[in-house]
């Protein structure tokens, strides 16, 4: 199917987005990044938008820096962009380590970092992996810029923090120490499709023992989850000794399994069982 | 409301006007009659409408013809070769039979070439499928692709591409 037609809107910087968006307020106004989740919405007509701001033309957006405690990503910077970037791997690894697993190179090349957050799907990588790095999201509207954490950004199925007048500008990763320890696993129909399964971890470590474990996970329920309630399994305890089972049994009785037309619940959750048990595997070297 | 759009396409500059429901796609078929470019899905799963966009592939399927405005673009018909000749990764499609009813070929021929052409450039058969896993074909069962690509890229790792 076609979309009906829509105003286009093509502002050069965000004050002038931001200004579009307030002008328009009783209108059906959306931002379009990439385009990667929202044409195809727009195809189905399930998103049917009056006025579309397109984001492509703010110089800025897509920079990615770096000072001594944090690594800024533009909203607009591309996937693939955020995959090839050395800053990134040196400071991040997760990051690409996960990204391997989104869409395809192609879908990639025009998909951006700050529309794959704000779409906000469950099944997607990026919202759990920003959950499990403490990420921070910058966001701005005519009332003035909002800092918000990962945790607190991602709130429902499709449904983020965001007010319908802000747009995500920036997104701000905490360092990973040298001594901080990544995995990522997934399970998909199709290597590139939404995760069945997606789990990731990191741990730190320090002179042999270990602290702030986190296991985040896609593609198990309605929402994004990040776990780091492990003190008490992992307190004083050496990396290569932590305890797998129970660490399993902790995040397997905090999720609600959902079923979907080609994967059932219970397998969902045995799939999460083998994966979290890979990730820790990895996690203890 | 029409919207004006100008854009490089395979070289030649195109001026037009387009409404802004118009995709990219429909634009390229419909308007200019570069029929190379496939539409299989509308939804960025299928890889057939694949384009390059200022250099890398794109779904030509999930952008509109507006935001193309400015953009340097090439098509499945800018991939041969300047007389009109088959490139050798075409040619090497033809070799191995890569493809049988051909409507998954552009998109392919262009995904691979960017591969082929990039800094990851490999004959790692699995990182081969990797690269094709955005595009889908209905008959070949994708070994005979994997054997083209292969070759090119072993091609163009000897320099000789
Ligand atoms: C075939 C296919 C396979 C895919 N597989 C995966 C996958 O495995 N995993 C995965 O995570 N994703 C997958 N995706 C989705 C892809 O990652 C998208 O690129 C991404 O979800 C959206 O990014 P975008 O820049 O294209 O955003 P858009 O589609 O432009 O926008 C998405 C939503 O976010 C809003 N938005 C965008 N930017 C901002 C902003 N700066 N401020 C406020 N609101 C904003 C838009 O209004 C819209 O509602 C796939 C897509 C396709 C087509
Ligand atoms: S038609 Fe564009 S990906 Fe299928
Ligand atoms: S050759 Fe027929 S779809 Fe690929």
């Amino acid at each position: 199917m076609k979309p009906p037609n829509f105003q286009y809107k093509r502002p050069f910087s965000i004050d002038e987005a931001l200004a579009i968006i307030d002008n328009c307020k009783d209108l059906d106004v959306r931002i379009i990044a990439g385009g990667q989740s929202l044409i195809p919405m727009m195809n189905f007509r399930v998103a049917v938008p009056e006025v579309l701001v397109d984001l492509g033309a703010i110089q800025g957006l897509t920079t990615i820096q770096k000072d001594s405690d944090f690594l800024y990503i533009g909203a607009m910077a591309t996937a693939t962009s955020v995959m090839q970037s050395d800053l990134i791997l040196r400071n991040a690894p997760l990051i690409p380590l996960a990204y391997e697993h989104v869409a395809h190179p192609t879908i990639r090349n025009r998909g951006t970092l700050g529309g794959n957050l704000c779409h906000c799907d469950p099944a997607s990588e990026m919202p759990m992996v920003m959950s499990v790095l403490q990420a921070k999201l910058i966001v701005a509207s005519t009332r003035g810029v909002r800092c918000i954490s990962a945790k607190d950004f991602f709130k429902d199925l499709y449904t983020t923090a965001l007010e319908p007048d802000e747009i995500l500008t920036q997104i701000r990763v905490p360092f990973a120490s040298h001594s901080t320890r990544f995995a990522f696993e997934e399970i998909s129909l199709r290597k590139g499709d939404y995760a069945i399964v997606g789990i990731a971890g990191s741990i730190e470590t320090k002179q042999g023992s270990c602290k702030n474990l986190r296991i985040g996970l896609c593609g198990v329920s309605n929402v994004v989850a990040c776990f780091d309630q492990f003190s008490d399994l992992t307190q004083g305890c050496r990396v290569e000794n932590i305890p797998t089972e129970k660490i399993i049994e902790r995040v397997r009785s905090q999720i609600n399994f959902e079923s979907t037309a080609s994967v059932s619940a219970a397998y969902r959750k045995y799939a999460t069982e083998g994966l979290i048990r890979r990730v820790v595997d990895r996690l203890r070297g | 409301m029409k919207y004006d759009v100008k854009m490089k396409v395979n070289g030649d500059l195109v001026e037009e006007q387009v409404t802004s429901r118009m995709l990219l796609s429909d634009f390229i078929r419909d308007v200019l009659g570069l029929t190379g470019t496939h539409i299989g899905c509308e939804h960025g799963v299928c890889g057939s409408c694949t384009i390059k966009i200022d250099g890398v592939t794109n779904r030509a399927c999930l952008i509109f013809a507006v935001q193309a405005n400015g953009a340097d673009i090439s098509t499945i018909e800018g991939l041969s070769n300047e007389d009109g000749s088959m490139s050798i990764l075409q040619e090497l499609f033809s070799k191995h039979q890569a493809l049988q009813c051909g409507f998954c070929t552009p998109g392919i021929l262009l995904a691979a070439q960017e591969f082929i052409d990039g800094p990851g450039v490999t004959v790692d058969r699995e990182t081969v499928r990797e690269v094709i896993s955005g595009n889908l074909c209905r008959c070949t069962g994708y070994e005979t692709i994997v054997d083209a690509v292969v070759e090119a890229a072993a091609l163009k790792i000897e320099g000789e591409l």
